[in-house]
């Protein structure tokens, strides 16, 4: 166990810093000694945002949310982004309730919602979700969807989602998915496969991403290349009846493991689908074991691609990058699934990953992927405390030599050499993706230690402003200063 | 054309200074055809923000904030886009509350919250305690949470949640929450010092406007504190030392000069045409402000004066220019849709009739529906320029659309909201005047406002003219 930090003669650093393997942490947390506060980690956002998210993806699906409007027009998933392959913007639907009806309810305003949903956009299914309000005041949501239902055309499910139900965003997400796919499977039946084997695939939570289109191509080029057909793409903008496609698909697959793993084990209850446990393909190998993964679990012979002339000059590209970085250290600063893969990448290239964005929260919430991956021999070294000290070790290091630091967007305002690398926008996964990353980390060492002259490369926080206020008596009255 | 200047603003009660006004003027008169909405719910109001929104909007413009919001997590994502559409960067906490603070009280947990934050605190701004929906129902009793903290400490509490209100109640309340918090008491008043408190977060030119007034109120001699406008503490101690409060819109700030007024004695003015936009509209304002603080008639028509002749003379340099007369060409009687706040649609609509000689036939006002002054201020305008353009109240998008489609609105003025609109109808002549936004990067701080921003109103109206 990795206790102490490397520089164990300074004693202020001793205190600051803990560097821990992922498989230490996971062992923690199967004792449940990790510190884990829920409420207050980001990885745990709202139960609500996280169903809604998903809700808002479908074009024939319209969201109905039962509270306050303020919930849903702050929020991601009623903004249209340029990479929204269907340039579709979902309707931002509710009842806007006000304190009026927190007093009398709003059932009738709920009913009548309903009814002008129904009437004016012709759904094929009415979402409808509820926020904390609603929730809070125990509206019987049910009862009013049975006796609209009659009258409507369209179909109605009705989901609890109040942010304050504590689920947390992917529980959120899970949540609509099984509805989503209960209701599939009433209005299906299981349909005879085809003999070419298909695979259905889902993209992220947060879709619409302008690097999404490119990639789902990408994908769907590779998958192609190793003789599957892409049955369905789930993601914002698809339509209600590729929905309904999902029992069609061969083997159901997600860019996100983390993402997909409840809503693949649903499907593979509900329609005997087999799913792959895998994350983000990002490099040479992890495409090709991805690629390979899916071809066993649509019962294919698995198609050795090490012979493609494609594959090939890919394998030259990283043999070359590895001459250049092998031994090196990188510092992932890159949250989530993504962060993993990209390490894994950076093993890839002969590197020396350090993970820097894993909380304990994450070690619970990841805590699957982080099993597939020590599985595969990937037990990356993680900081979770004295990041901006640890680096500020390597001040004195020739800047060409230094470690390589990837991160969305330089925040860091030391001298590594920095590849950004934004995952919202920059498409990194299969083949393709990989001239982009290579290109990033040979960018970032060409200009370490000389000015940075690209005027979005680099930002510099303006946070930490330490004010020290004279106070007098204690800062909480009754409690300990 | 004239339209009738109003008294100078200056009230005593909780109404708008102008509805106080005991002027008879006709409500809206039979050649406005004035859009009744249909009764019943309203599913869809991209125009409206969570209450909390407002708050960050108000938050992000005092130098380094921190905010803690008590309820579920996904109640920080309203605030983060209001620090977002200010551009300024955030530092936050949320209680977190889940299914056991509803049940048994979130007190506890946010009082550990806060407490946390303070050990120690070393921000330099304030530290606010914004409610949520969930906090605000269950009844947990935050003010008395906040009483344990020490005095000296910057924490602003504000009842916020989007049961309570919309982005604007959310502005509103978390200025009042400033002001009761920081403004000293024992100051002394500077005679040719003013408060000004611009249209906070309503467009991206807002901040641009205010710096482009604070710098017309310098050339008069008066020293200007802006209030939540890249502001600090201080801007907001010395608040008790102005002479008068400047509210440029009713929708921002009225409700905190009126508290002022009554705490500090400090009278307040809003114009009678409401924004400084356009030479009559920065006119109006400039006699309005000088006649409170007695500045000499003859010292504001020098700058009236010396400024028109700037904005003349660059508006004539480019009149031989073929592209600039063709422009100017296609500009007379124009069909132009104006969508936003009551105050600001109103502002715009005076201005593109009377100094640009466009034809409104469309004008959508977001808020101001029992407005006097609003209503009354159409009301002169219909008739002075002989205009019955449609108007509606809070009309919802769809309403937005069909009246575009009637009145063949070749013209948009208003938010992204409408930029979608009239991309989707082939309306390609668009300009943002409010928000939300989602099509604009706001880098450089132009105003709209004042002189400078007749210049810059008036160079995007052209330039964004297509054939």
């Amino acid at each position: 166990m990795e206790t102490q930090p490397q520089n164990s003669e300074n004693t202020e650093n001793i205190k600051k810093k803990s560097i821990w393997n992922l498989s230490e942490l996971l062992k923690w947390y199967d004792l449940g000694l990790l510190p884990i506060n829920k409420n207050q980690d980001i990885e745990y956002y709202c139960s609500f945002l996280g169903a809604y998210e998903i809700a808002c993806n479908f074009q024939g699906v319209a969201p109905l949310v039962h509270g306050p409007s303020g919930c849903i027009e702050s929020f991601v998933a009623t903004r249209p982004y340029p990479g929204n392959s269907k340039k579709f913007t979902p309707k931002c639907l509710s009842t806007d309730m006000t304190l009026k009806d927190i007093v009398y309810g709003a059932a009738g305003k709920l009913g009548e919602a309903i009814l002008k949903t129904d009437s004016t956009l012709h759904p094929n299914l009415i979402l409808i979700l509820t926020n904390c309000c609603a929730d809070i005041i125990g509206e019987d949501v049910e009862a009013i969807a049975k006796k609209v239902s009659t009258t409507v055309q369209a179909d109605i499910l009705n989901i609890e989602t109040g942010g304050c139900s504590g689920k947390g965003f992917r529980e959120g997400a899970d949540i609509v998915f099984k509805a989503l796919f209960d209701h599939v499977a009433s209005r299906t039946t299981l349909p005879a496969k085809g003999t070419d084997p298909s695979v259905n695939i889902f993209t992220k939570r947060l879709s619409g991403r302008p690097a999404e289109v490119n990639e789902v191509n990408e994908l769907s080029r590779l998958l192609n290349k190793g003789g599957i057909k892409t049955n369905t793409v789930i993601r914002l903008g698809t339509e209600y009846e590729d929905l309904l496609a999902i029992p069609r698909g061969h083997a159901n697959i997600s860019l996100c493991y983390l993402f997909g793993d409840e809503p693949m084990k649903y499907l593979n209850t509900l329609f005997n689908q087999p799913y792959i446990a895998t994350t983000f393909p990002i490099g040479l190998k992890a495409t090709l074991e991805w690629l390979g993964k899916i071809q066993a679990a649509v019962g294919m012979e698995q198609k050795d691609l090490r012979d493609d002339p494609e594959v090939d000059r890919y394998q030259k590209k990283i043999d070359a990058a590895r001459q250049k970085y092998e031994g090196r250290e990188a510092f992932i600063w890159m949250p989530g699934e993504k962060g993993l893969a990209m390490a894994r990448f950076a093993v890839e290239l002969g590197m020396k990953p350090c993970l820097f964005t894993m909380s304990y929260l994450a070690v619970e919430e990841l805590q699957e992927t982080l099993k597939l991956l020590i599985k595969d021999g990937y037990d990356f070294k993680t900081i979770l405390t004295g990041k901006h000290e640890f680096l500020k070790e390597y001040q004195d290091m020739d800047p060409a030599e230094r470690p390589i630091l990837f991160m969305p967007r330089k925040f860091w305002t030391g001298d590594l050499p920095t590849a950004t690398i934004n995952c919202f926008a920059d498409s990194i996964l299969g083949l393709k993706g990989i001239d982009y990353l290579l290109d990033s980390i040979d960018n970032a060492v060409k200009t370490a230690g000389k000015k940075d002259y690209g005027l979005f490369n680099r930002y510099v926080e303006d946070r930490y402003h330490a004010k020290k206020w004279d106070l007098d008596g204690p800062v909480v009255s009754q409690v300990r200063n | 054309m004239s339209i009738k200047t109003l008294k100078p603003a200056k009230s005593r009660g909780k109404k708008s200074s102008q509805d106080k006004l005991k002027i008879e003027t006709p409500r809206l008169t039979s050649v406005t055809k004035k859009v009744t909405k249909p009764k019943g719910v309203e599913l869809c109001n991209p125009y409206s923000r969570c209450s909390l929104y407002g708050c960050g909007l108000v938050a992000a413009e005092v130098f380094d904030p921190d905010f803690c919001v008590h309820g579920p997590q996904g109640c920080i994502s309203a605030v983060m886009e209001a620090f977002m559409a200010q551009g300024k960067e955030l530092e936050f906490h949320h209680s977190g509350m889940g299914q056991f603070d509803i049940i048994y009280g979130g007190e506890k947990t946010l009082l550990a919250n806060v407490t946390e934050a303070f050990s120690p605190y070393e921000k330099a701004g304030p530290k606010y305690v914004f409610t949520s929906c969930a906090s605000e129902i269950i009844g947990d009793d935050v003010d008395s949470v906040c009483n344990h903290f020490n005095k000296g400490l910057p924490l602003v509490k504000v009842a916020s949640g989007g049961v309570k209100g919309d982005q604007y109640h959310g502005i509103n309340e978390t200025l009042q929450g400033l002001m009761t918090k920081f403004v000293n008491h024992s100051v002394e008043k500077q005679p040719k010092m003013v408060n000004l408190i611009g249209c906070i977060g309503l467009n991206r030119h807002w901040r641009g406007d205010v710096y482009e007034l604070v710098r017309l109120l310098n050339s008069l001699g008066v020293e200007v504190n802006r209030v939540a406008c890249d502001s600090t503490l201080e801007n907001l101690k010395i608040v008790g030392k102005a002479s008068l409060t400047i509210v440029l819109a009713p929708e921002v700030g009225e409700e905190t000069a009126q508290y002022l007024e009554k705490e500090f004695n400090i009278p307040y003015v809003l114009s009678p045409l409401f924004l400084p936009l356009g030479l009559r509209g920065v006119e109006i304002w400039l006699n309005e402000v000088g006649k409170v603080l007695s500045i000499p008639q003859e010292m504001i028509e020098r700058l009236v004066d010396k400024e028109e002749e700037r904005v003349r003379d660059a508006l004539k340099v480019a009149l031989i220019h073929k592209v600039y007369t063709e422009k100017l060409e296609r500009l007379k009687r124009l069909p132009v849709a104006i969508i936003a706040e009551g105050s600001v649609a109103f502002s715009w609509a005076r201005f593109v009739t009377e100094e640009l000689g466009m034809k409104p036939v469309f004008i959508g006002l977001r808020t101001g529906e029992n407005s006097d002054a609003l209503l009354r201020n159409l009301s002169e305008w219909q008739k002075e320029s002989s205009l019955s353009p449609i108007i509606s109240f809070q009309p919802t998008v769809e309403e937005v659309k069909s009246a575009l489609l009637e009145t063949k609105a070749r013209f948009i003025m208003g938010s992204s909201i409408e930029a979608d609109l009239g991309a989707e109808l082939g309306i390609g002549n668009f300009l943002h005047i409010c928000n939300p936004n989602t099509h604009y990067v706001n880098i450089n701080n132009s105003p709209f406002l004042g002189y400078t921003g007749l210049l810059n109103a008036t160079e995007s109206i052209l330039n964004t003219l297509q054939n």
